[in-house]
C-alpha cells in the first residue's frame, strides 16, 4: 500500500475488535478525548478526559454493548 | 437475574498492572475509572440481589489488591443517562425538565454547567421511597417527576441504599 520513500507513522489508534465500542471511541476523540491503545493482558486502551480522569478500555468486556454505555457516560461525565 | 448498576469506589490508583489484576479476579463487567477526581470501578453486575451483587464486587476488588473505601449508587447524571435510564426520548426529557410537562418542581442540578447540567438521580426519584416505611415523611413531599418516571423494580438498585440494607450490608461486611 505504500509507495516508496512514503514513511507510515503511527498517528492513529488502532481500532477496537468491537464496533460500537469502536465508535464510542471515536464520539470521544470528537468530543476532545485522548484515545490511547496500551494492548497490555485485558486492558485495550484507555480513554483520557481532559480533566485527567482516566477510563481503561477491555479488550473483551463482559458485555460490549455496556462498555460502550459506560465510555459515553464517561464523556458526558468530565465533557469539558 | 437483573442488571445493578453501582460504583466501588477505591483508595488506590488503577494502573494497567492493578486493571490487569481486576480482570482477572473477575471485574470483566466493572470499569476502571482513575485520576484527580478519584479512583473508583463502576459496575453493571447480573445478580439474584443487589446485596450479593455488591459484596461479590467487594470481594473481588480486594482480592486484587484494592480497597474499597465506599459503595455509591451511580448517582450524577445527565439528562441524556436519565433517558436512557428510563426509556424516554431526549425531548420528552427535556420537557420534564424545563416543567413543559410533567408536574413540574424538576430538581435543582448538583453539578455541571449551564449547558451540560447534572443531577442527582436520587433528588429526581424523590418521590418513590414506598418500600422504605417512612411514608409519613416522603408523602407529604411532592413529586418531582411523574409516576412513570419513578423507580422501577429494576432500577432500585440505582437508588442509595436504605438505612436497612446498609446495616445489613456493613453487618456482612464486619463478618
Amino acid at each position: 500500500m505504500s509507495s516508496p520513500g512514503v514513511y507510515i507513522v503511527h498517528v492513529a489508534r488502532g481500532r477496537h475488535p468491537h464496533k460500537e465500542i469502536n465508535k464510542a471511541l471515536d464520539g470521544a476523540e470528537q468530543a476532545g478525548f485522548e484515545v490511547v491503545e496500551v494492548r497490555k493482558g485485558h486492558v485495550w486502551g484507555r480513554v483520557v478526559a481532559p480533566n485527567g480522569q482516566e477510563l481503561t478500555v477491555w479488550s473483551t468486556p463482559r458485555s460490549p454493548e455496556t462498555m460502550a454505555k459506560r465510555i459515553r457516560e464517561f464523556l458526558r461525565r468530565h465533557a469539558r | 437475574m437483573k442488571t445493578y448498576t453501582f460504583r466501588l469506589v477505591v483508595t488506590d490508583r488503577i494502573d494497567d498492572d492493578g486493571a490487569n489484576r481486576l480482570f482477572e479476579a473477575g471485574v470483566e463487567d466493572g470499569v476502571p475509572e482513575s485520576g484527580p477526581q478519584g479512583h473508583s470501578i463502576g459496575f453493571d453486575r447480573e445478580s439474584s440481589s443487589l446485596q450479593e451483587a455488591i459484596l461479590s464486587a467487594i470481594a473481588e476488588v480486594e482480592s486484587a489488591g484494592f480497597d474499597v473505601l465506599r459503595v455509591e449508587p451511580d448517582d450524577v447524571v445527565s439528562a441524556a443517562d436519565i433517558a436512557e435510564r428510563t426509556g424516554r426520548s431526549r425531548q420528552s426529557v427535556s420537557s420534564l425538565i424545563n416543567g413543559t410537562r410533567g408536574p413540574g418542581g424538576w430538581p435543582r442540578p448538583v453539578a455541571g454547567n449551564v449547558r451540560s447540567p447534572l443531577w442527582r438521580w436520587s433528588d429526581i426519584g424523590a418521590g418513590s421511597r414506598r418500600s422504605t416505611g417512612r411514608r409519613r415523611s416522603t408523602r407529604t413531599k411532592q413529586p418531582s417527576c411523574p409516576r412513570s418516571m419513578r423507580y422501577s423494580r429494576r432500577d432500585r438498585a440505582l437508588r442509595p441504599l436504605g438505612a436497612q440494607a446498609r446495616k445489613r450490608l456493613l453487618r456482612q461486611l464486619a463478618s
